[in-house]
């Protein structure tokens, strides 16, 4: 009787340190007869940056979409911080891959950052302080806000995207290839500014993307998803620097291994850079 | 823009001139005369009374169309089912002329102001609910997931991000209903003998009074004209983010 009430006080307690942020537990979905995941098992620590990467077609978006909750799976669930997740949860954020068509072409990027805020019931007052924050965190102007998002460059839409995600203050963020769109330099500062956030803000983040370089770059462990249907390949820890940079990292021998690795996997090649 | 605007319709009048010197006496009256006429109407107190009348109707009928057209549009362009199950119905029924349904009302209403009311739903009703089915249908799936995925819900939910996203098809069908909304309701008029611009065009026409007609007839045109430069500036400005308006507003 008092171990349960023990507990049950206090699920912040050892055990529920120990619990991932987030964790996929035999995981399967598909679509009609058509089985996209066959039974997908990873967890994510606090603090972590894991990136998903697979070849095109293997469902990193269906997956994606699973763990924020907008699609419950077949098999298996999502779990929160030990919770089953069985829709949308607050502190569980999302970045969409397509900018244009996430923010509302109708609303200031001011609007657009706070509405899901507005919607939780926060005061107008502290919400355009939460928002004008997470634009500064993302290195958006004021003159910027005030804007409409389609009078912004690409780049500076996915920072909308990215402050919108922020403000809502989340422990976890979920990016969808989020640089996908965007050209080179605009990229590699994206990335630079996320892994920024990230560690900045202490939040977990989980990233898909179907570039391998951009995934080693980011990551602190990539998941390397497989097969039809797919399952995890492999769970490839990126032994780099917590402090990165986009020319010197990429040029070490540790980045280079891990590339090769995680291409070896996705295209089926062995590859025995560490026997 | 303004000048050739101004230039087109300043050669329209001179060929209504040319027309009017060269058919039968009394045929055609002159633009001269039509103002002349005009001017001599809006002294008037019948000529006030049956612009009120027209625009009344017109105002109710179109009214009635947004109000029961753009929810019903919604609704059922929100469901799969229920758009592909009414196609047929509403491709079937918006054909049918409404001038076709005019005995019928007629009969049931006689030559009141709910006759032509009765006709002008009926007619100018579809554009509205047909474009409101599209709008529903074509909602950003992506905007669809954020709301989800930041917890938007309810009527926040659908003033923030429904509303905004389909009021671009709904106002194309409000714009074409409107038109027809003004057309039909000085037709049904016309023929059906209801008071308003219509009617005095066919009374000025049976009493040999050319340029008087011919003034009802302006006076029809320049209702059509305010309300559809009405519409275009309200459209412009509610849809200013929409990319067929964007940079209008900001030069």
């Amino acid at each position: 009787m008092t171990t349960t009430s023990a507990t049950q006080s206090a699920p912040s307690g050892a055990s529920g340190e120990d619990r991932p942020e987030l964790a996929a537990v035999g995981l399967g979905h598909g679509y009609g007869d058509n089985e996209v995941l066959g039974s997908i098992d990873f967890a994510v620590a606090r603090g972590e940056f894991v990136c998903l990467v697979g070849p095109s077609g293997v469902g990193k978006s269906t997956l994606l979409r699973c763990l924020a909750g907008l699609q419950l799976p077949r098999r298996g669930s999502v779990q929160v911080k030990g919770v089953d997740m069985k829709a949308p949860v607050w502190g569980v954020a999302v970045v969409f891959q397509d900018y244009s068509r996430s923010l509302m072409p109708w609303s200031t990027v001011i609007d657009n950052v706070a509405l899901p805020l507005v919607a939780a019931g926060t005061k107008k007052k502290d919400a355009r302080v939460a928002v004008l924050e997470a634009l500064e965190q993302v290195g958006l102007t004021r003159d910027a806000a005030e804007k409409y998002p389609w009078q912004l460059s690409g780049g500076m839409q996915q920072r909308v995207a990215i402050a919108r995600a922020l403000a809502y203050k989340p422990s976890v963020v979920l990016m969808d290839e989020p640089f996908a769109s965007v050209d080179a330099q605009t990229r590699a500062d994206l990335e630079d500014l996320m892994r920024e956030l990230q560690r900045e803000l202490d939040i977990t983040v989980v990233l898909v993307t179907h570039d391998i370089d951009e995934a080693v770059y980011l990551s602190d462990r990539v998941v390397v998803l497989s097969g039809s249907p797919a399952s995890v390949a492999e769970i490839v820890p990126i032994d780099l620097p917590r402090e990165r940079d986009q020319i010197t990292t990429k040029a070490t021998p540790a980045f280079a291994d891990a590339r090769a690795r995680i291409y070896g996997l996705i295209r089926r090649v062995p590859v025995d850079t560490h026997e | 823009m303004i000048a050739a605007q101004a230039g087109v319709l300043f050669l329209g009048v001179l060929i209504w001139w040319a027309v009017s010197t060269q058919v039968p006496a009394d045929g055609v009256p002159s633009p001269v005369e039509t103002s002349g006429a005009l001017v001599a109407l809006a002294a008037t107190g019948p000529f006030w009374l049956a612009v009120w009348e027209t625009v009344q109707t017109f105002l109710i009928g179109i009214l009635i169309c947004i109000i029961v057209g753009v929810p019903v549009g919604l609704a059922i362009g929100r469901s799969r089912l229920a758009t592909q199950s009414t196609r047929l119905s509403f491709d079937f029924l918006r054909t049918i002329p409404p001038i076709a349904i005019l005995p019928l009302v007629l009969l049931l209403y006689g030559p009141t102001p709910t006759m032509v009311l009765v006709m002008v739903v009926l007619g100018a009703i579809w554009p509205i609910v047909i474009q409101s089915v599209y709008a529903a249908n074509q909602t950003e799936p992506q905007l669809d997931d954020m709301a989800r995925a930041f917890q938007i819900s309810g009527w926040r939910r659908i003033t923030t991000i429904f509303i905004p996203g389909v009021l671009p098809f709904v106002l194309t069908g409000l714009r074409v209903g409107t038109t027809i909304c003004l057309l039909l309701t000085i037709t049904g008029e016309l023929l059906g003998g209801a008071p308003g611009i219509g009617s005095s065009i066919i009374t000025a026409q049976e009493s040999l009074n050319n340029p008087q007609m011919y003034a009802y007839v302006v006076v029809a045109a320049l209702l059509g004209l305010i309300v559809n430069v009405g519409f275009w500036a309200a459209q412009r400005r509610v849809l200013h983010w929409h990319p067929s308006f964007r940079g209008e507003g900001q030069k």
